[in-house]
């Protein structure tokens, strides 16, 4: 059985060169004797290095030895410039093991962002511009008495005096105020600015209510200075 | 004073030593790079390049190691060389330049002119078929073709296997073949008789 056709290709092109013992010549004129393929290739190789030695490059031009050397020495004096003495040299286990590590990180990187579902945000609260109105001015209702009574009060004789609110309903309030706040925040600018004042004095009315140092003097001047009750009595009519 | 002694001495720093050195190897370089290369200019500063490594890394040549000091030279020509060409390749630029290009009838046996004119297109088109092997198939056909080395010899020279070689060889001569085939079949070449 003679050798495969690959292999005579190759064998073939040493043959060319003169690089075949006595013993691979023969096999590979062998090959070619029976195989029809193989031999038509070997012609078509045999015309490629005709071509090749017939078209060899042109002999090297002459160059100026003298001027290569002179560049050549300028060079010599010269320290060539070393990056490896400013850092410290590390096994070279060490930089396959960092690379994985660092391939292994983006992995974890890529799969957190790319592959794995994105968490469900907290629901935004959607109201329709009616119903939205109609709880802000519920929320406003629920105020007013409250905002009232810090508006009206009158210290006697330079004392503050109490005003008594249940605890939980400020708190109440302050909760729904953050809601509607969030809701609207980019919604209606106007309703947010007055939740935003309303924050503030609920939470000092709260705080008043809580450690029972109250000043309702302050949630006074409060109210009267960011005009609250102006601009809660605007919202209610638009 | 024998190449060892020159060698030794180099070691220690002596540019007169190394300078013997360039004077006996500088031919060798120079037409190895000129040969891969095909610019006058690349294979000067492949040149260059070569000796000003060489000088610098002389201490790691180790005499006793089994590798003449031509080999040892030959390998970093033959890295800066295909240094060069990948440079080359990156910025687009043919490196058989007008001049080489005009040189190339120099073979004499081509006396009338619609030889030299074929002789012409023929090496554009191995010129072509050449730029389009790796720069490591180039080089192994340039040093077996034209520097006429034995496989064996290019291993040492690359630092290789012989077989790694071979097949890189292989590869190159199939490539080659595969672009010439239309050159070939179109001018239905024939062993031109000088």
């Amino acid at each position: 059985m003679t050798m495969k056709c690959k292999k005579a290709k190759n064998l073939a092109i040493l043959h060319l060169y003169g690089e075949l013992g006595e013993k691979e010549k023969a096999e590979v004129s062998r090959h070619l004797e029976e195989c029809r393929n193989c031999s038509q290739d070997f012609e078509y190789t045999k015309k490629i290095f005709e071509l090749l030695n017939k078209n060899k490059p042109a002999e090297a031009p002459e160059t100026e030895w003298e001027k290569s050397w002179k560049k050549i020495e300028s060079s010599l004096a010269r320290k060539p410039f070393r990056i490896k003495r400013y850092f410290i040299s590390f096994p070279r286990w060490a930089y396959g093991v960092v690379a994985l590590l660092l391939v292994f990180l983006i992995g974890i990187f890529i799969g957190k962002f790319a592959f794995l579902p994105a968490r469900p945000s907290a629901p935004q609260p959607r109201l329709s511009q009616n119903s939205f109105q109609l709880t802000l001015n519920e929320h406003l209702e629920d105020l007013k008495p409250i905002l009232l009574d810090y508006a009206n009060y009158t210290p006697s004789q330079n004392k503050e005096q109490k005003i008594l609110i249940d605890e939980a309903i400020v708190r109440g309030l302050v909760i729904q105020n953050i809601l509607l706040k969030r809701m609207l925040a980019e919604k209606n600018p106007v309703a947010s600015e007055l939740l935003d004042d309303l924050d503030l004095v609920l939470k000092e009315i709260a705080h008043g209510q809580t450690n029972g140092q109250q000043t309702p003097s302050l949630v006074q001047e409060l109210i009267r200075q960011r005009g609250i009750l102006f601009k809660m009595q605007i919202l209610k009519k638009t | 004073m024998d190449e060892k002694a020159l060698i030794q001495l180099a070691q220690d720093g002596n540019s007169e030593a190394f300078r013997a050195l360039f004077e006996e190897n500088k031919r060798r370089v120079y037409l190895l790079a000129y040969r891969y290369l095909k610019s006058k200019e690349d294979a000067e500063d492949v040149l260059q390049e070569t000796f000003i490594k060489a000088f610098h890394s002389l201490r790691t040549y180790r005499l006793e190691k089994g590798i003449s000091f031509s080999t040892w030279l030959y390998r970093i020509t033959i890295n800066a060389s295909i240094d060069m060409l990948r440079r080359n390749n990156r910025r687009e630029k043919s490196s058989l330049e007008a001049e080489e290009m005009n040189k190339i009838p120099a073979s004499s046996h081509f006396s009338n002119p619609e030889h030299a004119y074929q002789s012409k297109e023929a090496s554009e088109k191995i010129h072509l078929a050449l730029s389009k092997l790796s720069p490591k198939q180039r080089m192994i056909f340039t040093l077996r073709h034209y520097q006429e080395f034995n496989t064996r010899e290019i291993a040492e020279c690359m630092n290789s296997s012989e077989g790694s070689i071979k097949r890189h060889l292989f590869r190159a001569m199939e490539n080659l073949k595969k672009n010439l085939k239309k050159f070939i079949l179109e001018n239905d070449y024939e062993m031109q008789k000088s």
